[in-house]
């Protein structure tokens, strides 16, 4: 039964794991990759949320809104340091490991447990670049609302 | 014939327009306080620039129509139905400015859904949206989930204007004598319930590893959308970017609790307890959550017999909650309810058309005309079975014990034709661009009733035609159709001179 089991996972990593799956493939032909080891890339995002002695990550498409939630551990996470979000874009990351329509342990949730990762890319901070036309025009709305307020209480007659 | 404007009505409608239109230019400090908090110094010019233009509108119309006179129904009617556009519109500019749509017409339909509290989504790349712009998506839903106008009430509108004014947002209760009272309660139950979750989903939050500041962001968030039964959310995933059975849980309770009638939230807190148990549209809203349930799942495990029975059940159950409420949280993807079977969809589009409690956050035919329509089916049957010399009547526990009148069921059987009506409507109308008849009737009713769950047919790249039927739809379901239907008869009659 263990040579099986072990001749199973060999035929798996031989068969999905040579190429990168798209993570919306992953949504589109999920019974084909259930219970199967498969390789993905995305970018890392939000946050390392605690589960335990487990970490789940959100592993975004590079191109398209697709997510999926990873479970790894602690200390496989730590390799991740940019998460993306707003002025931050994530790590890139490809990560290898058993894609679960359904898991088992974590009450029925889509989710890849985690066997490989690797930072392809790291992300990096955004500086934001105040916008000079948009300072103008604030100034002149300011000046057209004291204006009509003015108006309204100063000079219209009937309040 | 109908009574036709007069130049005093129009007078009348653009002073009040115009106040409310104020009161959204200060509404938006708050998404640009929490742009400032964030250092997010570009999206919070967006709101100071589009502040700032709402309150030069606003001011610019009430010094042109200076009319502060009491209203008529027809203008409480008509700047109920004006002011939701309007705020559609001005809602839609900072969203737009984000970036974060392919068109302003796609943050008009983000913008009416946010206010008509449905939850239907075309942004793109949410995952790294600003978080003032975040924070503004789930502040509209807040503002028109309470409603707009009874925002206003508390500010603008006194006596019998606030009255005409209430009626007209599809809140026929008055839970206290007094309007601007009813008002003030709506708030004060909101905000107390505000407090309360987002500490504790705060507190959740940095338990797994939230940072702080984004933990709060996230528990205010949850608890906006789920509270006015909008399900929009912060991440892409909805509920399920928290992959945390607690959280759902949470947000289970903040929706059943959005989804109860107000004035039954009122008799509660004023120390009625028994009343949960009496109050006969709490009894038919709960039986019929554990009815569709169970339908539902039986449907699911029937396709999916090799599933896990637990899981399968966290699944159907929270969609049918979600749809039945109102809210449209999903612990999952518009994938897999778009590869549910086609029996558990029909009962999660039962679930939606059906709504909520009147006097809630949620949208929908509403519970209180199922109650009338059973009861008065329940007082023909017993017509027909009893002497031809008996009196019949039939009697329901809302708040008090009431007959059952005429007029129940007249004004019930209205509004529901209307809704099944717009629903079926939008469903045919998705047909026609090739979308399976059942997934696109599960997207007109979840539009129109307000919900927001999706197989997947809404996104930025639907067809431009159907974002307006939808856009529409959440408008005439969240007004449940009357007023709009009145406000268009007046914009006839200024055309017709007889």
């Amino acid at each position: 039964m263990k040579k099986f089991f072990i001749l199973y996972f060999l035929i798996n990593l031989f068969l999905f794991s040579e190429n990168l799956v798209n993570i919306k493939d992953l949504y589109q032909k999920s019974k084909r990759y259930d219970n199967k080891i498969v390789r993905i890339r995305g970018e890392a995002i939000g946050e390392k949320i605690r589960r335990g002695k487990e970490i789940c990550i959100n592993i975004k498409d590079e191109n398209e809104d697709y997510v999926i939630g990873v479970i790894l551990d602690k200390k496989m996470s730590e390799i991740i340091e940019n998460l993306g979000r707003y002025k931050v874009k994530g790590d890139i990351v490809e990560i290898e490991g058993i894609y679960y329509e359904n898991c088992p342990f974590h009450l029925g949730k889509r989710d890849i447990h985690v066997m490989k990762i690797e930072v392809v890319l790291k992300g990096e901070k955004y500086t934001e670049q105040i916008s000079i036309h948009k300072v103008i025009f604030s100034l002149f709305l300011v000046f057209c609302v004291i204006f009509v307020i003015y108006y309204y209480h100063k000079v219209s007659p009937i309040k | 014939m109908i009574p036709q404007f007069s130049r005093d009505d129009l007078k009348g409608i653009l002073h009040y327009t115009g106040k409310l239109i104020i009161l959204l230019g200060f509404l938006m400090l708050v998404p640009l306080f929490i742009g400032l908090i964030f250092k997010e110094w570009n999206a919070s010019l967006d709101f100071v620039i589009v502040s700032l233009f709402s309150i030069f509108l606003g001011y610019s119309l009430i010094t042109i129509f200076t009319e502060e006179t009491e209203l008529n129904w027809r203008q409480s009617m008509s700047i109920t139905s004006l002011i939701w556009l309007i705020y559609m519109f001005i809602g839609a500019i900072p969203l737009f400015l984000s970036g974060h749509y392919n068109s302003y017409l796609d943050a008009c339909f983000e913008s009416m859904s946010a206010f008509a509290t449905t939850g239907l989504i075309l942004v793109k790349d949410l995952d790294h949206m600003a978080h003032c712009y975040n924070f503004w998506r789930h502040f509209m839903c807040f503002i028109g989930g309470q409603g707009i106008i009874v925002a206003g009430i508390l500010i603008f509108f006194k006596g019998s204007s606030a009255f005409k004014i209430y009626v007209g947002e599809a809140r026929e209760e008055k839970i206290l004598p007094n309007v601007v009272q009813t008002a003030k309660f709506i708030w004060l139950v909101s905000i107390s319930y505000m407090l309360i979750f987002t500490l504790f989903i705060g507190i959740i939050n940095i338990i797994h590893g939230f940072s702080p500041p984004r933990a709060f962001f996230h528990a205010i968030c949850i608890f906006m959308a789920g509270w006015d039964t909008a399900g929009f959310a912060v991440q892409s995933q909805n509920i399920s970017y928290y992959h945390n059975p607690i959280i759902e849980i949470i947000t289970l309770i903040i929706v059943l609790l959005g989804a109860i009638n107000f004035g039954l939230h009122y008799v509660v807190w004023t120390g009625k307890f028994r009343e949960i148990y009496r109050d006969d549209e709490l009894k038919v809203f709960l039986i019929s959550i554990l009815i569709l349930t169970f339908f539902a799942f039986w449907g699911y495990v029937k396709v999916t017999p090799e599933q896990n029975f637990l899981s399968n059940l966290r699944f159907v159950f929270y969609h049918i909650v979600s749809g039945h409420t109102g809210v449209g949280y999903t612990n999952s993807d518009s994938f897999f309810l778009k590869n549910w079977p086609e029996i558990s969809l029909l009962f999660v589009i039962i679930a939606m058309g059906l709504g909520g409690c009147s006097c809630s956050t949620s949208g929908g035919i509403k519970m209180l005309r199922v109650l009338f329509i059973i009861k008065e089916i329940k007082k023909e049957i017993k017509i027909y079975t009893s002497p031809g010399s008996a009196i019949v009547f039939e009697k329901f526990h809302h708040i008090r014990d009431i007959q059952l009148a005429d007029s129940h069921i007249k004004t019930s059987s209205v509004i529901t034709i209307l809704y099944i009506f717009t629903y079926l409507l939008g469903g045919i109308i998705g047909t026609t661009y090739g979308y399976p008849f059942l997934h696109s009737l599960f997207e007109s009713t979840s539009a129109c009733a307000n919900v927001g769950l999706s197989v997947g047919i809404t996104g930025p790249s639907m067809p431009n035609l159907l974002k307006i039927v939808y856009i529409m739809e959440m408008y005439m379901g969240r007004l449940e159709f009357m007023i709009f239907f009145v406000f268009i008869s007046y914009l006839i009659s200024l055309r017709s001179p007889e």
